[in-house]
């Protein structure tokens, strides 16, 4: 795509020179692209011509296995869809099957639901970012970076009770209010993120080495960005003003004030840079929203969504009752159709979910922002070296989970 | 139920379209009167509501509008004969009234023994400009389950289309490169449908002959290594090398 034009060389050297093309075959394992994937890449010398992008390999099924589910079981299912960031896949799904019942969880639960999307996106950014900067050898900024992921996924840890698959989110609320302390704890931990996104900010942004290899490669525009449907950091790298919390707010997204960060040229330093910034502005909707969390419930009074609690199980035959029905019918959502979609790490992460009035999902569909970001690989690619196709494929950022579902 | 009446339908080009767009309305009707959905409580916003009149006005009997509130907070549902589909879309992204510039999604609902023409394909558009949501919907029957390629239009349709191609079997006429993307090329059958086993076991691939292997055999055949160099990939080096020096 991006064609910059070498008329030093003379013709006749470049025909001479100009050979046989060949064509090699980068993965589906390769140690240098985190994701499986195959590009079968026909190259001139180091140029490459064309790129044919071969995926599938970590197709498990998930909208198949998905029909065979009730809709809370659903959900350890959408963590594994981009691991990276879980809790924003849970918020998706539970957001649309809450949009086919017509009912909102009320505002603390929808403030802790931002506030640990808003740190699944960091550890998003965060991972995306350190891998891409050690894949050009800056290796302490990925050791920075994993260790602010770090902090980040002890208050995951200490809220969920897990790290990687933590199925917090339910149908109509949350499994569990935040722990004792969170709020002090959480401050603390920003601020020594803070610290050191500032210390990897001084060793990438006046880099000589890593500005060379990530300016100018991969530049989208604007208008090809949108047509090939990128979202998220790859389609606001690329100047377009487009974030599902801004344009479509969710979750209570329209109370905090925060900026959606811009890039011009559209190439992997405007990329990288959007991701950097969009941590800040993470940490500012987070340090919000711990501010103004409103006190109350954080579940929907609703026993046909949510379970009531154990004491009304034990204590009560209609909490027996609504218990019981849940577990074995699963929440039973009216007929329809909808799509939802939430800003995931990557883009926009949007659940279609046709109900027929039963237990389980007539049919579920994720759309997944890096399996239509895969569409554009193989153009953005082409005319560039061999060199180019970790970078750019570092900040197309795939997740295999979610791109194969 | 606030829904145009399906005799526009009956100029639909295709017949299994127009008796698609009746059965459906007929069962949404149903679900309305079973006590389905009702219209949302949150607010429509302003450019939804202009949204929907704009495209009764543009396109009147080609496109009927479904429940408007199907997506409730900020979507609308229209339903497009199978025959008309690539014209609603030709104007749905062209006209700068709606400039749609955006397929969000593309995916298939197989409603097998359920209702009649079998599978929807339904498009998910947006568009940045006016922040406006649109789904439209597309019936293909099981005996010719085809519909036009919007790739032309979309370049995000290619993956989305194969897709739906491996996985349901809906064939997308003018794609050019219609291959499956999520399955093996010898996978047997589309397993989306809904009459695919959820435990369907397939038979074994006998072992490939690799078509791209590069050894020093392979490089001397003529045939592996004749493809022409394309007039449209750059000649000469990119910007990270030129920019250093």
């Amino acid at each position: 795509m991006a064609e910059v034009s070498n008329d030093w060389v003379p013709q006749e050297l470049d025909d001479a020179l100009r050979s046989k093309t060949m064509i090699i075959n980068m993965g589906p394992a390769h140690p240098a692209t985190h994701g499986t994937v195959r590009l079968i890449i026909e190259v001139d010398g180091e140029r490459i011509e064309r790129c044919d992008v071969d995926l599938g390999y970590l197709h498990r099924g998930f909208e198949k296995q998905c029909e065979t589910v009730d809709y809370n079981q659903v959900i350890p299912y959408t963590d594994r869809l981009n691991y990276v960031s879980p809790i924003i896949n849970n918020v998706g799904w539970a957001c649309t099957i809450e949009q086919l019942f017509d009912v909102s969880v009320p505002k603390r639960g929808q403030y802790i639901r931002v506030i640990l999307s808003e740190m699944s996106r960091m550890c998003d950014h965060l991972t995306c970012n350190g891998a891409s900067a050690m894949e050009l050898g800056a290796f302490t900024v990925m050791l920075y970076c994993i260790q602010a992921r770090e902090f980040l996924w002890e208050l995951i840890e200490a809220v969920t009770g897990a790290r990687l698959t933590i199925s917090y989110v339910r149908v109509g609320g949350l499994r569990d209010d935040l722990p004792e302390g969170f709020k002090e704890w959480t401050l603390s931990n920003l601020e020594k993120i803070k610290k050191l996104l500032d210390d990897s900010d001084k060793l990438l942004s006046k880099n000589r080495i890593f500005i060379d290899r990530m300016c100018n490669v991969g530049s989208v525009t604007a208008e090809e960005a949108v047509s090939y449907g990128l979202t998220g950091p790859m389609l606001r790298a690329s100047g377009v003003d487009y974030d599902v919390r801004k344009a479509f707010p969710y979750s209570s997204y329209e109370d905090f004030d925060f900026e959606v960060p811009l890039g011009a040229a559209g190439d992997n330093f405007d990329r990288f840079n959007v991701r950097f910034k969009e941590i800040y502005e993470s940490i500012k909707i987070i340090e919000q929203a711990l501010k103004r969390l409103p006190d109350g419930p954080i579940n929907i009074d609703d026993p046909k969504i949510i379970m009531p609690p154990k004491d009304q199980v034990y204590g009560s035959i209609e909490g027996m009752i609504s218990q019981f029905e849940i577990v074995f019918g699963g929440v039973k959502p009216p007929k329809g159709d909808v799509y939802f979609p939430v800003e995931g790490g990557n883009g926009e992460v949007g659940f279609y979910v046709v109900s027929d009035g039963t237990g389980k999902p007539y049919r579920c569909r994720v759309r997944p922002p890096s399996f239509i970001h895969m569409g554009i690989l193989g153009p953005m690619i082409e005319g560039h070296m061999i060199a180019d196709i970790v970078p750019m494929f570092g900040m197309l950022n795939m997740i295999g989970g979610e791109c194969d579902r | 139920m606030t829904q145009t009446t399906t005799s526009p339908n009956s100029t639909a080009s295709s017949t299994g379209s127009s008796t698609g767009s009746s059965s459906a309305t007929e069962s949404s009707g149903t679900e309305t009167a079973s006590g389905g959905p009702a219209p949302s409580t949150k607010p429509i916003p302003a450019q939804q509501v202009q949204l929907e009149r704009d495209i009764q006005e543009s396109f009147g009997g080609k496109v009927s509008i479904l429940s408007p509130h199907a997506w409730r907070a900020f979507g609308l549902t229209v339903e497009v004969a199978r025959g008309d589909a690539l014209s609603v879309f030709h104007e749905l992204r062209s006209n700068p009234k709606f400039a749609f510039d955006m397929l969000v999604d593309l995916t298939c609902v197989d409603w097998l023994d359920k209702r009649e023409p079998r599978f929807e394909v339904v498009y998910q558009l947006m568009s940045i400009p006016n922040k406006t949501r649109l789904c439209v919907k597309v019936w293909a029957p099981e005996e010719s389950p085809e519909v036009d390629s919007v790739r032309p239009i979309w370049n995000s349709a290619n993956f989305l289309e194969r897709e739906v191609w491996d996985l349901f079997g809906v064939v997308f006429k003018g794609h050019g490169d219609l291959r499956r993307i999520m399955m093996y090329d010898e996978f047997v059958g589309h397993p989306l449908r809904k009459d695919y086993p959820i435990r369907g076991k397939q038979p074994r691939v006998k072992l490939r002959i690799p078509e791209l292997r590069n050894t020093s055999q392979d490089m001397h055949k003529e045939e592996l290594v004749s493809l022409p160099v394309r007039p449209s990939a750059s000649r000469g080096v990119v910007g990270s090398s030129v920019k250093g020096s």
